[in-house]
Order: structure tokens, then sequence, then C-alpha cells
């Protein structure tokens, strides 16, 4: 049988007495099979020995906690830093379904909102900041797959004219125009060909943005909100191709035009990068340079300083960019303007449905006599591009 | 990735950079047929049996040299570094002063 013992301190001098409360009925108070000090009233609970399986307390029981009201109406006599869960499918009092809200004082504000973010797939994806992008440089499918509150930022651009040349023995040639672009509805058109020389009066021809004229030829003209007007040719002087920031520079006796400048736009990376340049003019004269490409992928024009020069081939319009081609010219003294840059759409408020957009990127413009084997061909055109963009945090 | 194009009774009538799985998925019920070639543009009259693309005839007078698929004049360009246009009304260059 176990025993009780009941024993001293052999320094201590203080009484303890065990005392019996006030009752008339029996108890028995069984010890516990353990060793150490037993835990009164006024100790505090060692936080060590809160282990194993807590018991379930009641929330009602708790004091000087704050509490979230779950209703569907704003609640009555809010105090500074009440809490309130519209529980309504709809908004109420200028909080959102579902929402939680805290009043400041004066009204209920939103603390946490139900924000959805747009998902897709498709393309090359990149994420910077609060976004995330997707870029086509060839033909795709964008397939969203949760549509955000937010629409989404798109950006087309169509491919780019060839610059205007000098085409063996058959004299000058006309470029070639761009190739559309086309997504979510939208179509970027086509960069326009440059004038040649074949004729009096060459004009470059409409587009996107427009080509460069030819001899004494009119620029092309361009599309309202995806680019510009080409630059004008003389004799002597090629224009440069349009861009989507601005028109291409005409061409004097003295000058050949420069193409014309693109826009930026940084829905790829962030950082922003131009799209649409034109393609500078060529008239080469053995000392006259060609125009310049614009920025945003245009190429330059040809710049040969005698006959049959290789100098005298116009740049490429760069790939991607929608830039147009420069001017080409053997070294001749003919007159051949720059390509025009592909449309360019920026589009920030695109809204999109949970389905799969089929992206079409445009080819640049090739001329077909880049083929011929002589020199002062002109640039082809830039293929164009789409970048889509959304946020995906904030 | 790859230039092609859409053929609708023998014009280029369009040119796309795709990857050829692209087709797979890629809905077109629109007639004509798309090909693959790094050459051709729009406009261009493609000749299958050669696997050609020829640019649009720039004047009556000039004849294809199907060697380079190329539009040659009846008279070669003067080559005296002076300015011409071609003048398809007396089919000769006439110089630009």
């Amino acid at each position: 049988m176990a025993k009780v013992k009941i024993q001293g301190h052999a320094s201590g001098t203080g009484i303890f007495t065990v005392t019996a409360p006030n009752s008339s009925t029996d108890r028995t108070i069984t010890l516990p099979d353990n060793t150490g000090a037993l835990l009164t009233n006024s100790d505090d609970l060692p936080a060590a020995n809160l282990t194993g399986t807590l018991p379930a307390i009641s929330g009602a029981s708790l004091t000087g906690i704050e509490t979230v009201t779950k209703q569907a109406t704003a609640p009555g006599s809010p105090s500074e830093g009440d809490q309130w869960f519209n529980t309504s499918s709809s908004e109420v009092s200028g909080i959102a379904a579902k929402s939680l809200s805290v009043y400041n004082g004066t009204e209920w504000i939103v603390t946490q909102n139900n924000v959805v973010y747009t998902a897709a797939t498709g393309g090359t994806t990149a994420t910077y900041g609060d976004y995330k992008s997707h870029t086509f440089l060839s033909s795709g499918n964008f397939v969203v797959t949760t549509v955000g509150d937010e629409p989404i930022d798109v950006m087309l651009v169509a491919g780019g004219g060839t610059g205007a040349s000098y085409s063996g023995g058959g004299g000058y040639v006309n470029g070639v125009a761009g190739n559309d672009t086309t997504g979510f509805g939208l179509t970027a058109i086509k960069g326009g060909r440059a004038g040649g020389a074949g004729g009096s009066g060459v004009g470059g021809g409409a587009g996107g943005s427009g080509g460069g004229g030819g001899i004494n030829g009119a620029g092309g003209a361009g599309t309202a909100g995806q680019g510009n007007t080409g630059g004008a040719g003389v004799s002597g002087g090629a224009g440069g191709g349009g861009g989507a920031g601005a028109v291409g520079v005409s061409g004097t006796s003295s000058i050949n035009g420069a193409g014309g400048v693109g826009i930026a736009n940084a829905y790829r990376t962030g950082s922003n990068v131009y799209y649409g340049g034109g393609g500078g003019g060529c008239s080469s004269s053995h000392s006259k340079p060609g125009g310049a490409g614009g920025n945003g992928g245009g190429g330059a024009g040809g710049s040969a300083t005698s006959n049959e020069d290789a100098a005298g081939n116009g740049t490429n319009g760069t790939a991607n960019t929608g830039g147009g081609g420069g001017g080409g010219d053997p070294g001749y003294g003919s007159t051949h303007g720059g390509g025009g840059a592909g449309g360019v759409i920026v589009n920030a408020s695109k809204t999109v449905t949970a389905t799969t957009y089929s992206i079409v990127i445009g080819a640049g413009g090739v001329s077909p006599s880049n083929t011929g084997g002589w020199t002062g061909f002109p640039g082809n055109g830039g293929s164009g591009i789409v970048v889509v963009r959304y946020k995906i945090q904030n | 990735m790859a230039h092609y194009l859409k053929i609708i009774d023998g014009i280029v009538e369009k040119v796309i950079v795709a990857d050829a799985d692209f087709f797979d998925i890629f809905v077109d019920d629109s007639p004509g047929n798309w090909i693959e070639s790094s050459q051709g543009s729009i406009g261009d009259t493609y000749d299958a049996a050669r696997n050609a693309f020829v640019p649009p005839k720039p004047y009556p007078s000039y004849t294809l040299d199907e060697s380079n698929n190329v539009w040659q004049s009846p008279i070669a360009h003067p080559a005296d570094g002076k300015v011409y246009t071609w003048n398809e009304d007396t089919t000769n260059w006439t110089e630009v002063v």
C-alpha cells in the first residue's frame, strides 16, 4: 500500500497548515503521480508545461479580443477599429461583396479586396515588378486560363516594308510591303513599300507607316493611330520611311531622308524598347550617305562610294521590331526610298475572356531583287511582334 | 521559325512568321493554301512548277529573267552614272535632269 508522508524542512522555521473548507461533504484529493511542486492560484503557469493537446476554449469566454462582425449590412454605430465582413453577394455601403472592411472613424474601408489576377499561357514569358509578359516572335496561341479583374495590355507590331533599289538590267524597282500582324481582334497594318525610280514621281506605298518616296515621289500615307507618312523624294535625295513615332524625313538634293523614329514600349521586360522605325532613303552619288534608319529597327539607306559598291546595300530592318528596310543603290546615283515601318498598336486596356487567342505575326517584306546577285539591293523589312502583359500582384 | 505564305489563286496574299507546329492549331477556313518559303512577298505570283515567286510586271515591255525571277527592260540601263527613268512610251531610258 502506498503511503503519505509529511516531512518538514530542516532549515525553515515557518509552520504550514492544511485546512479544510467550510463544507459538510467528504472529499478526496488525489495527489499527482509525479515528482514536482504544486501550482497554486497565485503562480504563473509555466509556458513550457503547455504541451500536448490543449482543451477547447470557447471564444465567447475570452475578453479583450477584437471580433469581426459578419453580416450583410453595415454595423450600426461603429467605433474606430471595428471590423465587418460583408457577407452579401452584392456591394453594401461601398464595401464589395464578400470583403473584409474596417471602420476608420468616418467610414468603412476595405482591408482585403478579393483581387483576381489574369493567368495565361503562350509565347515566351517574363516577370518583372508587378507584371508578367508574354512575347510572340512568331505566330502562336495566347490562352487565357483566368480572367483578371483588370484588362490586359497588348502591343502589336506589323512587319516593315522594304526599301527600293536597283534591279539589275531592269533599272529600278519599288520596295515591297510588309505584312499585317493580328490578334485580339486587332490588326497592325503592314509597313508600306518604298518608292523606287522606275518612273518619275514614284511615291511610297501606304501602310501602317508609309514608305519613303523615290525620285520626285511623295511619301506613302500612314495609318492613323499606328504610324506616320513617309518622307518625299526628289532627284538626288530619297525619302525616309515613316515611323510609328514620326514622319519620315524628306530628301533634298543634298541629303537622303532618315526614317521616322518609332515609339518606345516597356511591356516586354519593363525597360523601354523602340519599335516601328522607318527605313532610311538612298540616293547614292558616291559621296552622299544613305539616310539613317529610324530608332526602332529601321535600316539605314545604302552609301555606295563607287559603282557596284556593296556599301550601297540598304540595311535590313531589325527582326521583331517592324522596322522598315533601307533603300539601296549600287552607286548609279538614282533615288530609292526607305521602307515604311509596320504599324504599331498599343492597347493598355484590352478586355479578354477565358479563351484561346490566335496571334499571327506578320513577316517583313522581302525584296525580290535580293535574289538577283547584284549590289545595291534594298534592306528587307523587320518582322513583327506581339507582347502581352498583365498584373500578377499589386 | 520560318516564313509561311498564303497563296490564293496563285498570288501571295500574306506572309507570316511561324513554327511548323503552329499550323496544327491554327484555324484558317479561308480559300487558298499555305506554303513555307524564305522568298516571296505580297503580290508575287507563285510559279508552282518552278517553285518560284515572280513579282508584279512593272511595264508591259519588260520580260522575265527566269534565272533570278526579275523583270528586265528591253534595253539595258545606261551605266554612265547619270540618273534615268524608264519611259514605256518610247521603251527606252530617259535621263532625269
